[in-house]
């Protein structure tokens, strides 16, 4: 309990800067497309605008599942995604705190190691990108230490907590979907040899069961409530062709040519530069292998679940791995005993961590280095424009635009309420019969990269430049158009 | 401790009579002085000498007449029935007038016998000596109406409320007509709706009783593996003269064939044979498996305690009825067919000593050496796995009342005396007995050592087990239910809830689980609209989720269970927990109709029927056959 108490400082302080870093991020529009979305689907799902079944069966189901929550409780206007991100957050620290005087350090040690290892600039960043980045770090940081405790006591409740955290990781983040995945050979390796001799393949079972049943539970969910369907897949997809595009400007071809094989590269890299104490704490105690092997399948899974995600395309872009190099730092460092007894060397691998973490962002990240010099300019013209005509549809009802496309809308709006988005029956009216007929309507420039991908442009190629029979332009900025339907004048086909 | 003079005396009689040799004094010095026993206890404790040659030379050695019981009975006006209890936990009791004095025949000859008597008896007395076995019998047939009379209705007559006699109380009873009433009514004024609010209490209700079950297992699974090794090493570390008496109660009915292997299982224990206190509880109508122990030669330590008939003819009643013979400071009850680890009585004293002083009883863990017979025994000890390594220590860890399993369970046999022991009319008398000690304020614990059990092997046995105490589960529920403020001052509003869930959920889930899934296959199969005014969205998918997350949560901790013993063959087998459930309701319906029907109906469980003896699975040592040619030996415990 004492413990708790004097950790509630370092955690107030957690919250106040996830807060600050939220502001700052949304007002320049440094807000990654995933967060966006989510918090977008966030509003409409807090306001019920949303069917059930799209709640059941969104994914990233644990951040969603949160911001709706918190959105639906929430006073309007409250940035729910970011909220969660914050609250994640600082749960984070206080457990990496209260987990770090547990392992022996002293207070002033423990309060050191747990700034360095939450402020490290990955975990910053992953917080940046909102809560499912925060919820992979909280999932992996969870898995880590399990798979400490399964190698070390093998006790019925540790195989529970790895099997729930490869739960959680796979429901939280698509990044965290391919760790547990990558994870599924080397889990054999964490278990207690008497066990594996027993058994091998019933004790992997036991450990990914949990992930398999959810997994088809999720499926069946999809089925059963129709409208679900399988978006989830559709989103990595066009995230990864982004991170492929990021790669190229900055790498060119990159080491080996091989993408699958330059990400393991990089991540491998990441977690060496970012978390150097793993390494040479692992040095340390070569001889002990419950304390070396765990870390050595931490690291497998991660640097393999990298690979996979760019051979299969399935999950997205690998950015989201970065978080690992400061996770398993946390973990080591509240797992390994002998970095207790040495906090002075354990301190200054941290800060050389820290260092490393923030000279290989851009390895692992590419993307980031871009939107950050653009925020710096004074915010991404896409993002800020969206914000600013979302904001100018204030106060309109009957908006229909393809908010799927471009959520900071609702974000600048402040409520999905009476938007007309694409899960909406006029949206659909209206793309199926060519026609017209809502009280207004929100269309981007078809030159910008936010207008190439819109579903209204699609079907009304000429609806920006030239407006609608019908309509007349109330609002326009750089990127957006907004147009309001006259009153007594009949719609008609577009063209 | 060294022997005393007065018993070293006795032995250099018995060598000088020839009822021993002088190896054989030598030898039971040397135990009894390891022991800390009298020299008569560690020679009973060996199959040396008939024991009614011990009693004579032991009359002889204090100079006292040796008197049979069984020829010369005592006179039953002198024998006054309140003092049963007593005169049996003593070996000592009113034998017949002599000449204006009372003749006290005793098997426990000296100054405490002394005291004890003249407090009793008053100072116009004189002793005699008898056999303890005598002295037992003669109590059981000289006060049989009472003691029985007192084993059925003794909890009945002192506290009620705590008797499964009745089945529901009167309050109960309006109380079931109200909601019944109120749900009829309901259904006839709003028909969809009540059955929304009723879908969503049963939702509800699965939803809590999965959470409840995970954070058990969580916190049980989680239990303190150093703590049980230093139980363990602390149970090693126990000298033996430090050990207490230990009662050990084996009630049996038509199990004769289990015998052997049961008094073999009981020679195992790593227990001084001396310091023991074994009754087999036979009923007065079970000709054959009497005959059966009798003819076994065992040792002096087992004592047969015979039932005499009358209903309800349960196991709790039998055991009460023995316990009135209980001269241990702890005491454990065993089924016939129990293979206990053998260490377990001392890993009980370790943990008794440093458990808190209102720990009243502690339930070892259950399981079956008849694993891999077939698919319903490897399910069912997954069920037991779950059940005692898992569940119970999550209830002990979070001070929840432990429903006590049916065996191997060890009370302080002042406590139990004092809580009236075990009802008779409830047939989970040991879940309710759990029960009642949290009720009272006490603690039940649990220890790290496993007994092993035979599992039904065959369905309709095991439907019939299954019903029996499904039905008891019922009848516990009730009982406890009756007085909710009572339960939730002894064991908290926490215990009072975990009771609940754990005890009512695990009875409602099987008789709910059938309608639920007829409702879904009958929606799988023809895709009907009728039943989607129930199911609202939001509703639909509270029940979805309990469906597949229930069910996924109930394979995962099946899953979980057999892992701490290393038994990761079943591990397979825990995706099949659905047919287990099918074969649960119909156990669950089964025991609806028979609470209705015969409440206080014991359906026994036959024993035997396994393909795979204890003695082949490499749990124990020997078993069934070897019992030292014990039959070559008159036995003095089973002469009559």
């Amino acid at each position: 309990m004492t413990r708790t108490f004097t950790a509630a400082p370092f955690v107030l302080l957690a919250f106040a800067t996830a807060l600050v870093l939220a502001a700052v991020t949304v007002r320049t529009g440094f807000v990654s497309d995933d967060a966006m979305r989510l918090w977008a689907a966030s509003i409409t799902a807090g306001e019920g605008n949303i069917a059930v079944g799209r709640i059941v069966a969104a994914y990233p189901t644990f951040p969603f599942w949160a911001s709706a929550l918190t959105a639906l409780i929430a006073p309007a206007g409250t940035p729910a995604p970011a909220l969660v991100a914050a609250i994640m957050f600082a749960l984070i620290a206080g457990i990496w705190f209260v987990s770090l005087r547990a392992a022996g350090f002293v207070r002033v040690s423990t309060v050191l190691a747990a700034a360095l290892l939450v402020f490290h600039p990955v975990l910053l960043r992953a917080e940046i990108d909102g809560p499912s980045e925060m919820f992979l770090a909280a999932f992996l940081f969870m898995f880590g230490v399990a798979l400490f405790d399964l190698r070390r006591r093998g006790a019925t409740a540790d195989v529970m907590t790895v099997g729930l955290a490869l739960l959680g990781l796979a429901f939280s983040h698509p990044m965290g979907a391919a760790i547990a995945l990558a994870a599924v050979p080397f889990l054999a390796l964490a278990v207690r040899p008497v066990l594996v001799a027993n058994s091998a393949f019933n004790v992997v079972v036991a450990l990914v069961f949990p992930t398999v049943f959810a997994v088809g539970a999720f499926v069946y969910s999809s089925w059963v409530f129709p409208g679900a369907g399988w978006s989830f897949f559709a989103a990595p997809a066009e995230s990864l062709a982004t991170w492929r595009a990021s790669v190229a400007h900055i790498f060119g071809e990159g080491l080996t040519g091989i993408a699958a094989f330059d990400a393991s590269l990089a991540t491998i890299v990441a977690l060496m530069f970012g978390a150097p104490v793993v390494y040479v704490a692992l040095r340390w105690v070569a001889r002990r292998r419950p304390l070396v092997v765990p870390a050595l399948v931490f690291s497998a899974a991660v640097v393999t679940a990298a690979a996979l995600t760019i051979a299969t395309g399935l999950f997205g872009e690998p950015t989201a791995i970065a978080v690992a190099a400061p996770v398993l730092a946390a973990v080591v460092m509240v797992r390994v005993p002998d970095l207790a007894a040495r906090p002075a060397a354990a301190l200054a691998l941290l800060v050389a961590g820290w260092i490393g973490g923030l000279a290989t962002l851009p390895l692992v990240d590419p993307g980031a280095a871009g939107h950050l010099r653009a925020a710096i300019a004074g915010g991404e013209s896409d993002r800020t424009d969206a914000l600013a005509a979302g904001g100018a549809a204030v106060g309109h009802d009957g908006v229909l635009a393809d908010t799927d496309n471009a959520p900071a809308l609702v974000l600048g709006r402040g409520s999905a309420r009476g938007i007309y988005g694409p899960a909406s029956e006029p949206f659909h009216l209206a793309l199926i019969f060519s026609r017209l007929d809502t009280p207004f309507v929100a269309v981007p420039d078809p030159q910008s990269p936010i207008g190439v991908s819109d579903r209204l442009n699609k079907a009304f190629p000429s609806l920006y430049r030239r407006g609608a029979i019908g309509y007349r332009l109330i609002y326009h900025n750089d990127t957006w158009r907004l147009y309001s339907r006259i009153p007594n004048v009949a719609s008609k086909k577009d063209y | 401790m060294p022997l005393s003079s007065s018993d070293r005396a006795l032995g250099g009689l018995l060598v000088g009579r020839r009822v021993i040799t002088l190896p054989q004094l030598d030898e039971a010095t040397a135990l009894a002085e390891t022991w800390n026993v009298r020299l008569g206890d560690a020679l009973l404790s060996r199959n040396w000498m008939d024991a009614r040659r011990y009693y004579e030379t032991y009359a002889r050695h204090f100079d006292l007449p040796f008197v049979d019981l069984i020829a010369e009975p005592p006179d039953p006006a002198l024998v006054s029935r309140d003092d049963a209890d007593d005169c049996a936990r003593r070996l000592t009791l009113p034998w017949r007038m002599r000449d204006d004095r009372i003749a006290i025949a005793t098997a426990e000859p000296g100054p405490e016998t002394v005291l004890f008597a003249r407090e009793r008896w008053g100072t116009a007395i004189e002793f005699v000596v008898a056999s303890k076995f005598d002295i037992v019998y003669a109590i059981q047939t000289t006060c049989a109406d009472t003691l029985s009379d007192a084993a059925v209705f003794e909890l009945v007559d002192r506290d009620p409320a705590m008797s499964a006699r009745q089945v529901a109380s009167p309050m109960q009873v309006v109380l079931g007509y109200v909601l019944l009433t109120a749900l009829l009514v309901g259904l006839a004024m709003a028909p969809i709706m009540t059955l929304i609010v009723l879908n969503a209490l049963v939702s509800v209700f699965y939803f809590g009783g999965f959470v409840f079950k995970g954070i058990l297992m969580s916190v049980g699974g989680a239990r303190s593996t150093e703590a049980d090794y230093r139980i363990a090493i602390e149970a090693r570390a126990l000298r033996v003269d430090e050990l207490p008496v230990f009662t050990v109660l084996v009630p049996m009915f038509r199990e004769a064939a289990m015998l052997p292997g049961l008094a073999q299982a009981l020679r195992n224990l790593d227990y001084p044979l001396g310091k023991l206190d074994i009754k087999i509880v036979l009923e007065a109508g079970d000709q054959e498996t009497i005959e059966a122990a009798r003819g076994l030669g065992l040792e002096g330590v087992f004592e047969i305690i015979i039932v005499p008939p009358s209903t309800p003819q349960t196991k709790p009643k039998a055991c009460n009825f023995a316990l009135r013979f209980a001269r241990g400071e702890y005491l454990v009850v065993y089924d016939a067919e129990d293979r206990p680890e053998p260490d377990q009585l001392r890993k009980v004293v370790a943990t008794f000593r440093r458990s808190p002083p209102h720990t009243a009883c502690l339930q070892c863990r259950l399981n079956y050496y008849n694993v891999s017979e077939n698919w319903l025994t490897r399910m069912f000890t997954l069920d037991y796995a779950l059940w005692f390594d898992q569940m119970l220590p999550g209830l002990e860890r979070l001070d929840m009342p432990i429903p006590l399993g049916g065996t191997s369970n060890h009370f302080r046999t002042d406590v139990l005396r004092e809580l009236h022991a075990w009802d008779p009319f409830n047939v989970t008398e040991d879940a309710d007995l759990g029960i009642r000690i949290g009720h009272k304020g006490y603690r039940v614990g649990t220890v790290d050592s496993t007994t092993y059990e035979e599992a039904s092997c065959r369905a309709g046995q095991w439907i019939k087990q299954r019903s029996r105490w499904i039905k008891g589960y019922l009848q516990t529920l009730l009982v406890h239910t009756r007085r909710p403020l009572a339960l939730v001052r002894g064991t908290g509003v926490v215990g009072f809830l975990g009771f609940i869930f754990f005890i009512g959920g695990t009875v409602l889930a099987g008789l709910l689980n059938p309608i639920f899934w007829l409702i879904y296959g009958g929606w799988l199969v023809t895709s009907a609209t009728g039943l989607d005014p129930v199911f609202p969205q939001s509703l639909l998918f509270i029940c979805l989720f309990n469906l597949i997350a229930g069910n996924g949560a109930f394979m995962y901790l099946n899953m979980l269970a057999p892992l701490r013993r290393g038994w990761l063959g079943l591990v397979p087998y825990s995706l099949t927990t659905m047919g287990y459930w099918v074969l649960m309701s119909i156990a669950a319906y089964r025991a609806l109709w028979q609470l209705i029907r015969h409440p206080h109906f014991w359906e026994k469980t036959q024993h035997g029927l396994s393909r795979h003896p204890s003695a082949q699975t490499g749990h124990f040592g020997t078993a069934h056959g070897a019992t030292h040619g014990a039959a070559h030996h008159v036995s003095p415990g089973v002469a009559r």
